[in-house]
């Protein structure tokens, strides 16, 4: 902000001092300057004007000085104006209070002008800064709000219902430690089949959110091509083109965990890959909790041309399985323990058939778990239940 | 997370003490990258590591490919268990070599 625009307010009961202010300021090129008589008149005045800076007298009549910092401390606005006190000389306590309460500086009288000339230039050009910092992380905060949003809108909305005959639901979760995040979820019929698949960046935030959203579109792609039926029936095939395109040139080695899977909605027959992600959760319609431990193949993105692995396991009426994402099972509690397994594998154990949309309550205890330490990591997670 | 360096020359080896996760993997990354760039045997000490994240994973991946690129190789010693079965869960064993030395681990 250049000197003549910065706007400024006088605020002092004697119109001596206020007059002497107004012809030093002018002095210094500034041309937009107000006066104020007393705390109140300060108050209205800042209400209504967006000021750079104010020059604020401590011994006033109505409201003094302190009163004034004190209204612009509890309404937060301190952190945004700053506040030149001017004082006696003799008077120290006081100004170390107004410092306290959250004014700028301090200027004493009588006024010395190089002084006066060399806190105001400094105190304004410090404004600017933080003006300019302030916009700047507001207009940031606004990109990833935005970036937020588009990210949550990839995320599919849970079914419930009948497809192919076959009668199940799909809940589906995406939840992001920061703005954006590393983590994906998505669910499609292809044909004969219902194809689920969930993903996460070995990475948070932006860079990650990129990662995952190219991974995405590029799952999405393969669904638009002539043999994706084949592709999808052979998961592993479909697995292994994602792999190296994303591996190719990845030198800083971003990896993703992925479980790609393809379950026949004729049959049950599930077939899915296991690219290093944790391993799936199949319940079967007893309670009893196994896991797909089947290794695939190493994450994507590290070892182009990897051939994958795919297994097969019937999944029956009444089986429901959990695919999640590590900010599960590696949430940590105040005293570094992590949340595990063996939770994850009770939470699906007792599930009730009537429970709509589950996850969420996952979640939630995973939250109670954390005991309010922030989110360590993203988290995805989707659970396919075939009705009795 | 804290870090040794014991450089020999064409080899070097990285003790790493703590927890390998974000705030960990900020700590080791430069060192790891530096070393990777430039040693032809790169042994990481794990012994003492407690946790590791999947970006910690990375920034050892990213190493070992380096060295390997330049025909050197790069290994994990004495990961506890825990932390070998998340390298191994999650399809790593094949990158990230893992030796124990039946002495070192009292």
């Amino acid at each position: 902000m250049s000197t003549p625009d910065a706007k400024i307010l006088v605020v002092d009961d004697v119109a001596d001092n206020r007059d002497l202010l107004l012809r030093r300021l002018a002095r210094l090129g500034f041309q937009q300057i107000d006066q104020a008589t007393n705390g109140h008149e300060a108050l209205a005045a800042i209400d209504a004007t967006d000021y750079d800076l104010v020059l604020l007298d401590i011994m006033m009549p109505e409201l003094d000085g302190f009163g004034v910092l004190e209204a612009l401390k509890r309404d937060g606005r301190i952190n945004e104006l700053p506040i030149l006190v001017i004082s006696a000389l003799n008077e120290i306590e006081p100004v170390v209070r107004c410092i306290e309460l959250g004014a700028a500086d301090f200027i004493v009288k009588p006024f010395n002008p190089t002084l006066l000339r060399a806190r105001v230039l400094s105190t304004l050009e410090k404004k600017a800064l933080s003006d300019l910092t302030r916009n700047e992380l507001k207009r940031k905060q606004l990109e990833l709000n935005e970036a937020r949003t588009l990210q949550l809108s990839l995320a599919p909305p849970p079914f419930a219902g009948t497809i192919a005959g076959r009668s199940l639901s799909i809940d589906v979760l995406l939840d992001p430690a920061k703005e954006v995040g590393g983590d994906l979820v998505d669910h499609f019929r292809i044909d004969d089949m219902l194809v689920l698949a969930l993903g996460d960046v070995s990475d948070k935030g932006a860079g990650a959110a990129l990662m995952m959203a190219r991974t995405h579109a590029m799952l999405r792609a393969l669904t638009a091509r002539p043999d994706a039926a084949d592709l999808f029936r052979e998961p592993q095939q479909a697995l292994g083109i994602l792999n190296t395109a994303l591996a190719a040139g990845n030198d800083s080695c971003m990896f993703v965990t992925f479980l790609l899977a393809s379950l026949q909605l004729a049959t049950g027959s599930l077939t899915y890959v296991r690219a290093g992600h944790i391993p799936p959760f199949h319940r079967n319609g007893t309670g009893k909790v196994a896991r797909l431990r089947c290794m695939g193949g190493p994450p994507l993105g590290l070892v182009e041309d990897t051939a994958y692995q795919a297994d097969t396991v019937m999944l029956n009426p009444g089986d429901r399985l959990l695919v999640l994402t590590d900010g599960f099972t590696e949430a940590h509690d105040l005293a570094d323990s992590v949340y595990g397994e063996t939770r994850i594998e009770e939470f699906l154990a007792d599930l009730a058939p009537s429970e709509a949309r589950p996850l969420k309550r996952l979640v939630g205890q995973v939250r109670v778990f954390e005991a309010g330490r922030p989110a360590f990591d993203d988290m995805a997670a989707i659970l396919l239940s075939l009705e009795p | 997370m804290q870090i040794q360096i014991k450089d020999a020359g064409s080899t070097a080896t990285v003790t790493m003490v703590g927890r390998l996760d974000i705030s960990g993997a900020e700590v080791v990354a430069l060192p790891l990258a530096t070393l990777s760039g430039s040693k032809n045997g790169l042994f990481i000490d794990m012994a003492g590591v407690t946790f590791v994240a999947s970006i910690g994973l990375r920034h050892l991946v990213a190493a070992a490919k380096a060295v390997g690129r330049r025909g050197g190789r790069l290994v994990l010693l004495n990961p506890n268990a825990a932390v070998a079965e998340v390298i191994t869960t999650s399809g790593l064993a094949d990158l990230l070599l893992i030796e124990r030395d039946g002495a070192s681990q009292s």
